[in-house]
């Protein structure tokens, strides 16, 4: 085919061209790669990327038909252009998704949990280096394009709305027990789905929320941009607490071991934001929750196997309390507008109210739909029981049962649990070679990261194996 | 030093805690481990690791200060279930096994490629001994001298465990320190000891 550059329109054509064959190569290859998981997340996204450029080929094509206006020929070319803009960014949003960044192993496990609690949105799962837990809902709209291609109207009806990103932190901060916090992303993808009555909140406080924030700013009634601010705090920290609830049932101790600890690392507060309700408080109640049932309540269970008491800032010293409310507004209005710091710190008051409404709901769910999800005081009885001793003597939790012939996968939430026990109560005792010089511990910590990915590696083995 | 054969090692994974035999998962144990026989069949893993020497001029622990990382002479795969790793005449490349073994203080074991393999080509292992105390899983070192390239699919069955007692070996809580070894990549040529004394009779020699 001739290359006819000879006028500008023209050029821009080739340059777009240009980027669009460059961009389908990039796809191309990232398409070879080998995803963790074998997960079928990725190559979803990037067949609709590949769906984008088709589409943005055919403007090109569309562009260069005789008898084009010339002013529809450069609204062609400019929106070729756009959608190989479009469809490099969507790249970026998969950058991590690869084998360099996410070990193989743990993505099927973490894709169960969506499975099991009836997440059936196309996924897929990425590391970055950033401190940082995300679920990102990316919604099909981005991928609502005047005359799409083919390819791409095909794509889109293939996957199934919205697509979820789940962010992890790569390398250095991918750490197995930490991965609790991702039962709390899946939270949020479930937060639509509960059938949420909130009426005994709405009763017995909301009334009295929009007074005391009057009351504090000394106005007869709070306008628009504060009530608007107040219901997207309020619905942002609902959220979170039920994120958390789903993390609690899914998981047990080991997110209350792990998401306070990540938090108190990066925040130099209280960790209250719009976004966020604060830390103390999210531990508060995942601490209560650990207390309760007594004798057979998870803290019970953890003093027999760990000989150790319990406590709310167990694992999270530096997480600060905020303190009575008055002072609360203080510390905000130094950094905050005072209409905001009068919101979070009478949201903040309300709280205790909503957080029992909220973990109803999400252990309601759980029961009626995902009922053997849910991690159970027993269960990390029978665990602690099975794993801890072996783990001691660097045996990874990797299966379990009293024979040869009866052995069953250890599950995922199983092998978070018993290394946070070792971790938190037993690093001393694990009979493992560390490096030396062991910084407090931390090469010795190295070694249980190693044992604990191996269960996860093996025990997903044995359970493909018997499938 | 005697064999222990079926039986006993199906025992030994019923043992206390400190004198438990570790090999985990073994997937069918009808055919991994049979009475009579006196061995464990174990199987390829995931991990592999190819050598990738061509930016280096020889493998010299003394060529560099701070020495060579031998980590950086290889290449990692992971090759699931169902997926498979080619290893051409004359290759070499290290593969980790599928299960993860533990000993006991009182308990040695040799790692032997199976007849099949070896048939055909396939040597596996030469670091065949397995101290007490070992935790981890195997690294084997396989090479084809054989004239076919060999498809290898995680989950095959590749090499066999033998288990030894050792003679008058101490036992119980707190003997030894397990490595707990998940790497299947070389960390250093010599103890520390013994590098230290071979670079300096290294200078020494340089200096005449």
């Amino acid at each position: 085919m001739a290359v006819d550059i000879d006028s500008p329109i023209r050029r821009a054509r080739l340059a777009v061209a240009f980027s669009l064959e460059r961009l389908r190569t990039q796809v191309s290859e990232a398409k070879a790669q080998q995803f963790p998981g074998d997960h079928p997340g990725p190559l979803q996204w990037l067949e609709l990327i590949s769906g984008l450029l088709d589409t943005a080929a055919e403007y090109l094509k569309r562009s260069a038909e005789p008898g084009q206006s010339a002013k529809k020929e450069a609204e062609l070319v400019r929106d070729a252009a756009h959608l190989a803009f479009e469809a490099y960014n969507y790249l970026v949003l998969m950058r991590g998704a690869g084998m360099d960044e996410l070990p193989y192993a743990i993505i099927p496990p973490l894709q169960r949990w969506f499975e099991q609690l009836g997440v059936s949105n196309s996924t897929f799962f990425r590391a970055e280096l950033l401190a940082n837990y995300e679920l990102a809902s990316i919604p099909d709209r981005l991928f609502s394009v005047r005359d799409p291609s083919a390819s791409l109207t095909k794509t889109v009806q293939q996957i199934d709305w919205p697509f979820l990103r789940v962010t992890v932190p790569g390398k250095a901060f991918a750490i197995v027990p930490h991965l609790a916090i991702v039962a709390h992303e899946i939270g949020h993808a479930l937060f639509s789905k509960i059938n949420w009555d909130l009426s005994p909140f709405v009763a017995t406080e909301a009334d009295d929320l929009f007074k005391r924030i009057c009351t504090r700013l000394m106005l007869p009634h709070l306008d628009a941009g504060t009530v608007k601010f107040l219901q997207d705090a309020f619905r942002s920290w609902w959220e979170e607490l039920s994120a958390d609830a789903f993390a609690f049932y899914l998981t047990g101790p080991a997110i209350f071991f792990s998401l306070p600890e990540f938090s108190q690392f990066l925040s130099d507060g209280y960790g209250l934001s719009d976004t966020h309700p604060a830390t103390d408080l999210r531990r508060s109640v995942l601490f209560a929750k650990l207390s309760d049932g007594g004798s057979n309540s998870f803290a019970t269970i953890f003093k027999k196997h760990t000989a150790k008491d319990l406590t709310e800032d167990f694992n999270s010293p530096l997480v600060l309390r905020p303190p009575d409310s008055d002072q609360l507004y203080v510390d905000l209005c130094t950094k905050q507008d005072q209409n905001i710091a009068a919101v979070l710190t009478e949201l903040h008051a309300s709280m205790p109210v909503l957080v029992g409404l909220v973990y109803d709901h999400v252990e309601q769910y759980l029961r009626t739909n995902a009922t053997e999800s849910i991690y159970s005081a027993q269960k990390y009885d029978a665990d602690l029981s099975e794993h801890l001793g072996p783990m001691l003597v660097a045996v990874p939790p990797i299966e379990a049962g009293p024979s040869l012939d009866s052995k069953v996968p250890t599950e995922f939430a199983s092998i978070l649990n018993v290394g946070w026990a070792v971790l938190l109560t037993k690093l001393g005792d694990l009979q493992v070679r560390a490096k030396e010089p062991d910084l407090f511990g931390a090469n010795r910590l190295e070694v249980l990261q190693g044992l604990l990915s191996k269960a996860v590696e093996l025990s997903e083995a044995r359970r493909v194996w018997e499938r | 030093m005697a064999v222990l054969n079926g039986s006993q090692i199906r025992e030994r994974f019923n043992d206390p805690l400190d004198q438990r035999l570790v090999v985990s998962p073994i997937l069918e144990p009808p055919e991994q481990l049979r009475d009579d026989q006196a061995s464990v069949d174990v199987r390829l893993g995931f991990q592999f690791a190819l050598l990738t020497p061509s930016l280096i001029g020889a493998v010299d622990e003394f060529d560099q200060d701070p020495p060579l990382s031998l980590a950086s002479l290889y290449t990692k795969r992971f090759v699931p279930f169902g997926r498979r790793i080619v290893i051409h005449p004359h290759q070499f490349i290290l593969a980790a096994t599928l299960e993860y073994l533990r000993l006991p203080s009182d308990l040695v074991a040799y790692v032997m490629g199976r007849s099949t393999w070896g048939r055909l080509g396939l040597v596996v292992a030469t670091a065949v001994g397995i101290q007490p105390s070992f935790a981890g899983t195997l690294t084997l070192e396989l090479r084809n001298l054989g004239e076919a390239p060999l498809s290898l699919y995680p989950g095959q069955v590749i090499a066999q465990l033998f288990f030894h007692t050792v003679k008058d070996a101490k036992t119980g809580e707190g003997i030894g320190q397990y490595s707990g070894a998940v790497d299947l990549l070389p960390k250093q040529m010599s103890p520390a000891a013994t590098h230290e004394n071979l670079k300096k009779l290294k200078k020494a020699v340089e200096k005449i």
